[in-house]
């Protein structure tokens, strides 16, 4: 789609300035009901992008990607009016192709939710039932990627699943890279050593052309390396018990209906016990949670962002600004955070979260050793309303993520396969092994 | 009653650009202009390491003789403080670059134990308008020295003295000089001490700047605390801040608990591998070192142990002086005794630096030939001659027909100059015809003061003439 719509710009068929007026207007009209953007790039229309293999691409952001010049907030009112002074490496590489920024993104502020809901601006609703959740955090990205009629690519990011869980609840297809291969230069951190920056798309060959372009080692991010892809080989894949145990009933179905397609396609499919499935979820959000609470110190109204009256000390004016500019989850995760890496209690959840995520690595690790993929559904619910979200508790609300944060955790590559309306098939792979989840996507389609 | 003093020096480390970005370290007089995205802590920014940084932190590890991991890597140390871009120091704690070394200090070798060295990064600098850090009216923010990488070098509490406390400082700047790591003149040295007396508790002082203070503050705290016992009082736990300017010590905040730094594995940098095969590169890069060199001198130059020290512990140009000078002139021990006796007692009492001063080797080399030609005295060479080259950079032979230096020779003239004195102390000399014969020497000044002689030659002379 984006081959033909690159072909067609540079033979003068689609004129840019006239095709953004009429994308700029869409993105409108779907924003005034779904909210799915913070920001709208109006200046898309006078852009003047590079020729390469993406001339004239309509691309969204989602907010906590840092975009030279265009507002970046990461959902927070605390970078309300932030514009970064330099573009994100995915942005540049994007950009370096001939891509165009139609808006950023809404999201859970910095990352902090599966529904969305935790923004301190307008919450996006789902593409299929505006009562319903787009899933989070990436959800406006999932929704906009939904609703666009014209040849588009989101960027999304994930950390326990923040691109996977809203794809599936918005029905698009979605790549979230293995660990380190595409740069986190210019990512608004949530919790480095788990935020990874990826893709959604509509289709499968969009998704995999882009992934191309954004991947490989950055000097600007020392824990990137080169992206060494494997052969697109797959012949068996393995299905976790743990991961389809307790599933809604309309889910399981649409996802026993993928794995008989793909069956018949000749992939071969067996059941499997998958270890720490249990320890996964608070490994991965205490990990989250300590690093966020670091990254979140950075913001005390001193250089950008919220800022106020200059009164009383240092510390009384940083915490009033914190206290006015951060959300209650933000806040509920600053304190969390805090607590697991204090002295006395640093061994018993930060130490052992990470010496747990180690054991997770090595058991998923293992099983890449007979499967080429593993599959489960991407999420055990549907996308529940907003009511049905406002009665959860914060632990009911983190256990959505039950089946993301193991391969979130793991650093594994993981795509979503809209099979049902807002329901997605969940393909995870071994690290650098994006060509055979790809692959199973095309198999899937074809 | 025994006192206890443990330092935590922090470095600033002479490297082009700064430790996790591309801004250049030169202290530049405009605040704020050498920043970017990293250094100021723009979300979004991420550091990257500047391996020199890396390289000197392990040269300095070798040449205090510490344990080196097999890896290592970074953590977040995390308070809220205005100098800080991030409210999180990227530091060490886990696996600090070494552990366990040593420095010997004094002529008694006594050694020092270090515990860990580190490298860090610089906060940005505050200035406090309108008073200091107890009262100022507001704070300005200067960003510039935010990521100017800085190596945190922790000894145990092994000083007993606020003099040990500088010699240890002394001997380990001049290291770090020899390392070429560390800027002797441009560069930071910033010092937290921890002291205590009888077994008490123990009082830290922090962010005392430069060498010469960390003496000043801890005798100042030590004089202090001494008073609070003879009172019968208890000294409290607690942080201190050093006011130079009036040289004491103000209570910042008593310290009920350690700090909690809730430190984290800096998630944003990897670990960094410290082979053996890495090891052994750097190493062939390290020079000799001030310990080594001392025993070179002794046996290279036949100097004595006193005079080799002196030369050496002074600074690296005093040593490199020496040998140059040695090089052109074959009596070392002469040269020795002069830079140690003379040189290093001006740099002293001037409280200057050698390549301040202006002297030449050759300069210096040629004096000592004059007076080994008996052209100008051994005396008048080291207390009149050397002040002047040192001051004004003068070639020896100007000052000395400038100043009227030079011995005379001409005897005829000793003579005439003799005969004057002889007659104006007619009672000296009865007294000396009468078998006080020291009284000789009374004579021998006496014709020295007026005229430039040896005073051998003067002596001969006068004892032919009293004969």
């Amino acid at each position: 789609m984006i081959k033909k719509f690159v072909k067609d710009v540079e033979d003068g068929v689609i004129k840019l300035p006239e095709f953004y007026d009429k994308v700029i207007k869409k993105c409108k009209a779907i924003d005034s009901k779904h909210n799915c953007f913070i920001t709208i790039n109006e200046d898309a229309s006078k852009e003047k992008p590079k020729s390469g293999l993406l001339t004239g691409v309509p691309i969204s952001v989602k907010d906590c990607i840092c975009t030279k010049g265009i507002r970046s907030t990461a959902g927070s009112k605390i970078l309300e009016n932030y514009v970064p002074v330099f573009d994100a490496t995915v942005i540049s590489r994007l950009k370096e192709q001939g891509a165009i920024i139609i808006g950023k993104t809404a999201q859970d502020e910095f990352g902090f939710g599966s529904f969305s809901t935790n923004c301190a601006y307008e919450i996006p609703k789902n593409p299929f039932d505006t009562d319903r959740s787009c899933g989070g955090s990436s959800g406006g990205a999932g929704c906009i990627t939904q609703l666009a009629d014209f040849p588009h690519v989101a960027l999304a990011e994930s950390t326990g699943g923040s691109i996977s869980n809203p794809a599936a609840f918005c029905g698009v297809y979605s790549i979230t890279p293995t660990y380190g291969i595409v740069s986190r230069y210019g990512l608004i951190d949530y919790a480095n050593s788990l935020d990874k920056i990826g893709l959604m798309s509509k289709n499968i060959e969009d998704l995999k052309m882009v992934f191309e372009i954004i991947v490989g080692k950055d000097k600007m991010d020392p824990t990137t390396v080169d992206y060494a892809p494997v052969k697109p080989d797959v012949k068996k894949i393995g299905i976790p018990k743990q991961y389809v145990k307790g599933l809604d009933k309309k889910i399981e179905k649409a996802f026993w209906d993928a794995i008989k397609k793909l069956e018949k396609k000749g992939i071969k499919f067996e059941e499997f016990d998958l270890a720490y499935t249990d320890e996964a979820l608070p490994a991965y959000y205490i990990i989250a949670m300590a690093e966020a609470s670091t990254n979140l110190a950075k913001y005390s109204g001193l250089r950008y962002g919220l800022q106020l009256p200059l009164q009383g000390n240092f510390e009384e004016y940083a915490s009033t600004v914190r206290e006015q500019g951060f959300g209650q989850e933000a806040k509920r995760r600053i304190i969390l955070g805090t607590y697991t890496r204090m002295a006395g209690y640093r061994d018993q959840y930060y130490l052992k979260a990470m010496k747990i995520r180690t054991k997770i690595i090595d058991e998923f690790k293992k099983h890449f050793k007979k499967y080429d993929a593993i599959v489960s559904p991407t999420m055990p619910i549907l996308p529940p309303k907003f009511k049905e979200i406002e009665k959860l508790t914060p632990l009911e609300n983190y256990q959505m993520d039950i089946l993301t944060v193991g391969p979130n955790v793991a650093g594994l590559p993981h795509l979503n396969i809209p099979i049902a309306e807002s329901i997605g098939l969940h393909v995870i792979g071994n690290h650098m092994s994006e060509n055979k989840l790809f692959k199973v996507g095309e198999i899937y389609g074809s | 009653m025994e006192v206890k003093i443990g330092l935590e020096c922090h470095v600033q480390l002479n490297t082009k650009t700064k430790i996790f970005c591309g801004c250049p370290t030169y202290a530049s007089e405009k605040p704020n202009s050498t920043v970017c995205p990293t250094c100021l802590g723009m979300p979004g920014s991420k550091p990257r390491l500047n391996k020199k940084v890396f390289e000197y932190g392990i040269k300095a590890a070798l040449a205090l003789k510490c344990k080196l991991p097999k890896e290592t890597f970074f953590s977040r140390k995390t308070y809220f403080y205005p100098d800080m871009p991030k409210n999180f120091q990227i530091t060490q704690y886990e696996t600090p670059i070494a552990k366990d070394g040593l420095i010997k200090i004094g002529k008694e070798e006594k050694p020092i134990r270090i515990r860990r060295i580190n490298i860090e990064e610089d906060p940005g600098k505050l200035i406090h308008v309108g008073g200091d850090i107890t009262n100022a009216q507001y704070v300005l923010i200067d960003y510039n020295r935010s990521g100017i990488p800085l190596l945190e070098i922790v000894t145990d509490p092994d000083l007993s003295s606020p003099e040990e406390a500088r010699i240890f400082l002394d001997k380990l700047r001049l290291i770090l000089e020899y390392l070429k790591i560390f800027d002797v003149d441009a560069g930071l040295m910033k010092c937290d001490a921890n002291i205590s007396i009888g077994g008490g508790n123990r009082v830290e002082i922090k962010n005392i700047l430069g060498f010469r203070a960390v003496e000043k503050a801890l005798k100042f705290e030590l004089l202090r605390q001494q008073r609070v016992i003879k009172t019968s009082k208890v000294i409290s736990q607690e942080t201190r801040h050093f006011d130079e300017a009036s040289g004491v010590t103000k209570s910042l905040r008593i310290k009920e608990t350690e700090e909690e730094y809730g430190y984290i594995f800096e998630p944003d940098l990897p670990s960094y591998d410290l082979s053996e095969e890495n090891l052994k590169q750097i190493e062939k890069q390290i020079p000799e070192l001030p310990d080594s060199r001392v025993l070179r001198l002794i046996k290279q130059y036949k100097l004595n142990k006193e005079i080799a020290n002196a030369i050496v512990s002074s600074d690296i140009y005093v040593a490199d002086f020496f040998e140059k000078c040695s090089e052109l002139y074959s009596n070392s021990q002469k040269i020795g005794n002069w830079i140690a006796l003379e040189i290093i007692e001006q740099l002293n009492k001037r409280n200057m630096k050698f390549h301040d001063l202006k002297i030449k080797p050759e300069d210096f080399v040629a004096l000592a030939k004059m007076v080994d030609n008996e052209e100008v005295s051994d005396l008048v060479a080291r207390r009149k001659v050397i002040l002047e080259m040192v001051e004004t950079g003068s070639k020896p032979v100007d000052i000395v027909k400038q100043k009227h230096y030079m011995i005379v020779k001409d005897e005829g003239k000793i003579s005439e100059v003799i005969r004057e004195v002889i007659k104006k102390n007619k009672k000296v000399v009865a007294e000396y015809k009468t078998g006080k014969k020291e009284t000789i020497h009374y004579l021998v000044g006496e014709v020295c003061k007026k005229v430039k002689v040896n005073p051998k030659n003067v002596l001969e002379i006068l004892e032919k003439e009293l004969a």
